[in-house]
């Protein structure tokens, strides 16, 4: 019985760290006031998958492969210094406890962007972007099984 | 010295006239010793209820902290929100849309990166010729 409570005991204490996620961020920050925020399930990603033509911008980008891939996508703005001081860390506890690379990080006078992946040399499983400015920043985390191929390309062209 | 069994069968002439029978010596202590046995006795029986009083509560620490830690879990997911989502969008052009909106600010980051290292690069190109022309001339 004393084991059986110790282990409970060492579940709770982990249980942050295994909560870190895309969807535990969205849900925590959605519906805050100064938040903007985005949700598209794999449902919809399918459905996105299957219309007859997607309009894609005047450049040659095929999204199609990445979109038929992706089983969510979470989308936080946020324009509350506070919030996005906590924000910025959930997303470290995220990256770190997930295990993500990361893949670049760009430093400008007033914002830093840094970009996390997690996969293998075949495919991307989950995509964070994550910009930082003075008043606001921005989360992005693309999950699913993308091509690293066409992944890559595609964000090469579409701008 | 004879032992219960013996004396329970004897009959109640025979214990009678044991009874009487004044050569045989009764220890002075005896009374005492019988009391005390009794005592001991009543004692050791009263410890055994405690103990097994107290092996019972022994369980009872260690399942209502398991109780409270696996309350705690619940409630941590629970409040931070693990529930599945709605989708943002009911309208599949709409959420491209802003799907679409997302990449592209992703790719517009990931190609600005692309041309500050490709710069970089320039940059170490043109100091790795300077040396070499310096080794030449040297």
């Amino acid at each position: 019985m004393k084991y059986f409570a110790t282990f409970a005991a060492m579940l709770l204490l982990s249980i942050s760290a295994f909560a870190q996620d895309g969807k535990s961020i969205y849900n925590k920050y959605a519906g805050h006031k100064k938040v903007e925020a985005v949700y598209i399930s794999s449902a919809m990603f399918r459905i996105m998958g299957k219309l007859p033509e997607l309009e894609i911008n005047d450049k040659d980008v095929n999204l199609a492969p990445v979109v038929k891939s992706l089983n969510g996508m979470y989308l936080i703005e946020c324009e509350n210094r506070e919030l996005c001081a906590k924000l910025k860390a959930d997303v470290e506890k995220m990256v770190s406890a997930g295990k993500y690379e990361l893949m670049m990080e760009i430093r400008e006078e007033d914002e830093t962007v840094r970009i996390y992946t997690i996969g293998t040399e075949e495919e991307i499983r989950g995509f964070v972007f994550f910009v930082m400015e003075d008043d606001e920043c921005t989360f992005i985390n693309f999950d699913g099984c993308i091509p690293r191929e066409s992944f890559e390309k595609a964000l090469s062209k579409a701008r | 010295m004879k032992d219960i069994g013996y004396i329970n069968r004897l009959d109640d002439k025979t214990l009678e006239a044991l009874a009487d029978d004044v050569n045989v010596h009764v220890p002075r202590d005896l009374s005492a010793k019988v009391n005390e046995a009794l005592l001991a006795a009543a004692l050791s029986q009263e410890d055994s209820v405690q103990t097994a009083a107290s092996g019972r509560h022994r369980y009872v620490i260690p399942a209502a902290l398991s109780f409270v830690c696996a309350a705690a879990v619940f409630a941590s997911l629970h409040f931070r929100g693990y529930g599945q989502p709605e989708d943002t969008f009911d309208d599949p052009y709409l959420a491209y849309a802003a799907f679409e909106q997302a990449f592209s600010r992703v790719s517009g980051k990931v190609n600005d990166c692309a041309r500050i290292s490709s710069a970089a690069d320039h940059a170490i190109e043109l100091t790795s010729a300077t040396m070499n022309r310096l080794k030449i001339n040297e």
